[in-house]
C-alpha cells in the first residue's frame, strides 16, 4: 500500500478512536460520574435555555435522550420525565431560616411539609408547561396525611418531582391571603401569612382549573410585591411567568375542582414576571 | 326521655405566644380544660369530647377573621 494511503487510513482510525473516546467521556459525565466537572443537571438546563437559538435542536434531542432535562441515573426509583418536567435524581436540599422568631419547621403540624414551604434557596429553574404540572399524579393514600405517616413507596412517588425548580407561564385568576397555619407559627399579621395565587393556562379561566402558587413571608421580605399588584394582574390578564419550587400539598383534596386542578403547587414562588411590551419584566421592577 | 346529640364546633382561638411554641397543642389543651371546667354548670349532662384537632383546611374563598 502506498505510504500516503497508509497515512490516510491511519489518520481516519485515529479520528474514529478520538470520536469514540469523546462519546464515552460524554456518557460518563452525563451520568454525573466525573467529579470536579459541573454536573449535568447544572449545565443542561442552561443549554436548554439556549436551544431555541440552535437550529435542529430537535435533532440533538433525538440523539441525546432527555436533552435539556436532567439525567435520571443514580436513582432507586423509576423516574422518568413527565411532559417537559425533568426527572431529577438529585435535588437541592431546602435551605431555611428563622424568620420573625419562627423556625423553618414552624410551630407544629407537619414539620417536613413546613420545611419545604419555608425554603429560601434559589434554584436553576427549568421551564415547564402548565399541562406538565397540572398532569402530575399522586397516590390518594397521601392525602390529608403527614409525611411521617406516608409509606416509602408513596414518599418515593412524590419525591420524583417534588423539589424541582420550575418556571411556568400563565394568567392569574385569584390572589388571597391564607389563614394562620403552623408553617408560619400561626401568626395572623398580613406579612406573616402565605398568599395563595391561582395560575391558569388561558386568560379568564376559572380557579377550578388553576395551579396554586404561593408566596411566603420569608420570600416576600426580599420583594415589594403587594396583593393589589397581583389583583391588578388578574384584572389586566397580562401573561405572567412564575418561578419557584415544585411542591406537593396533601392537605386540600376537597379543593380539587373548586379552587385548584391539582394538589401540586409552585411553593414557594421565588420570582414573578410579567410579559409587557414584548419582554419579561420582574414584578418588582413594575413599581 | 334520655337523649343524645353529636355537636360540631368551630372555634377560633387567638392570643400571644412564643413563635416556636406549638400553638395547636397549647390551644387544644386549653379548650379541653375550659370544657371540663364548665361541666359543673350542667351536672345533668354527660359531655364527652371525642376529638379536637386543628382545622388546616382553609377555604380559599373565606377571609379569616381575627
Amino acid at each position: 500500500m502506498p505510504r500516503h494511503r497508509r497515512r490516510s487510513v491511519k489518520g481516519r482510525s485515529q479520528g474514529l478512536a478520538v470520536l469514540v473516546l469523546l462519546v464515552i467521556v460524554f456518557a460518563v459525565w452525563y451520568q454525573g460520574k466525573i467529579p470536579g466537572l459541573p454536573k449535568p443537571e447544572k449545565v443542561l438546563p442552561a443549554i436548554k435555555g439556549l436551544s431555541t437559538y440552535i437550529p435542529d435542536a430537535d435533532a440533538v434531542r433525538t440523539l441525546i435522550p432527555n436533552f435539556g432535562s436532567t439525567p435520571s441515573s443514580n436513582s432507586s426509583q423509576s423516574s422518568s420525565p413527565a411532559g417537559d418536567l425533568p426527572a431529577m435524581s438529585v435535588k437541592p436540599q431546602p435551605q431555611g431560616s428563622t424568620f420573625q422568631g419562627c423556625p423553618p419547621e414552624g410551630d407544629g403540624g407537619d414539620p417536613e411539609l413546613n420545611i419545604l414551604k419555608n425554603r429560601i434557596d434559589e434554584g436553576d429553574y427549568v421551564s415547564a408547561s402548565f399541562d406538565a404540572i397540572a398532569g402530575l399524579t399522586w397516590p390518594s393514600s397521601v392525602e390529608r396525611r403527614d409525611r411521617e405517616n406516608w409509606s416509602a413507596e408513596d414518599a418515593d412517588a412524590i419525591a420524583q418531582y417534588e423539589g424541582v425548580p420550575v418556571t411556568v407561564e400563565g394568567y392569574l385568576t385569584a390572589a388571597t391571603e391564607s389563614g394562620p397555619e403552623s408553617t408560619n407559627c400561626h401568626a395572623t399579621d398580613n406579612e406573616m401569612v402565605d398568599w395563595h395565587v391561582s395560575l391558569v393556562e388561558n386568560p379568564g379561566e376559572d380557579r377550578a382549573l388553576a395551579i396554586v402558587t404561593e408566596t411566603t413571608p420569608r420570600i416576600r421580605a426580599n420583594h415589594n410585591w403587594t396583593l393589589g399588584q397581583l389583583r391588578d394582574l388578574i384584572d389586566s390578564q397580562e401573561q405572567v411567568r412564575i418561578s419557584g419550587w415544585l411542591f406537593f400539598d396533601p392537605e386540600h383534596p376537597d379543593h380539587l375542582g373548586k379552587y385548584r386542578i391539582t394538589l401540586w403547587e409552585v411553593h414557594p414562588m421565588m420570582e414573578i414576571e410579567v410579559f409587557r411590551d414584548g419582554t419579561w419584566v420582574a414584578l418588582d421592577d413594575l413599581n | 326521655m334520655h337523649k343524645g346529640i353529636r355537636l360540631k364546633l368551630k372555634v377560633w382561638v387567638e392570643g400571644d405566644a412564643e413563635p416556636a411554641q406549638d400553638f395547636a397543642a397549647y390551644t387544644i389543651d386549653a379548650i379541653q380544660k375550659m370544657l371540663a371546667a364548665g361541666r359543673d354548670l350542667y351536672p345533668q349532662l354527660q359531655v364527652e369530647v371525642r376529638f379536637i384537632e386543628e382545622d388546616r383546611d382553609w377555604d380559599d374563598s373565606e377571609k379569616f377573621e381575627a
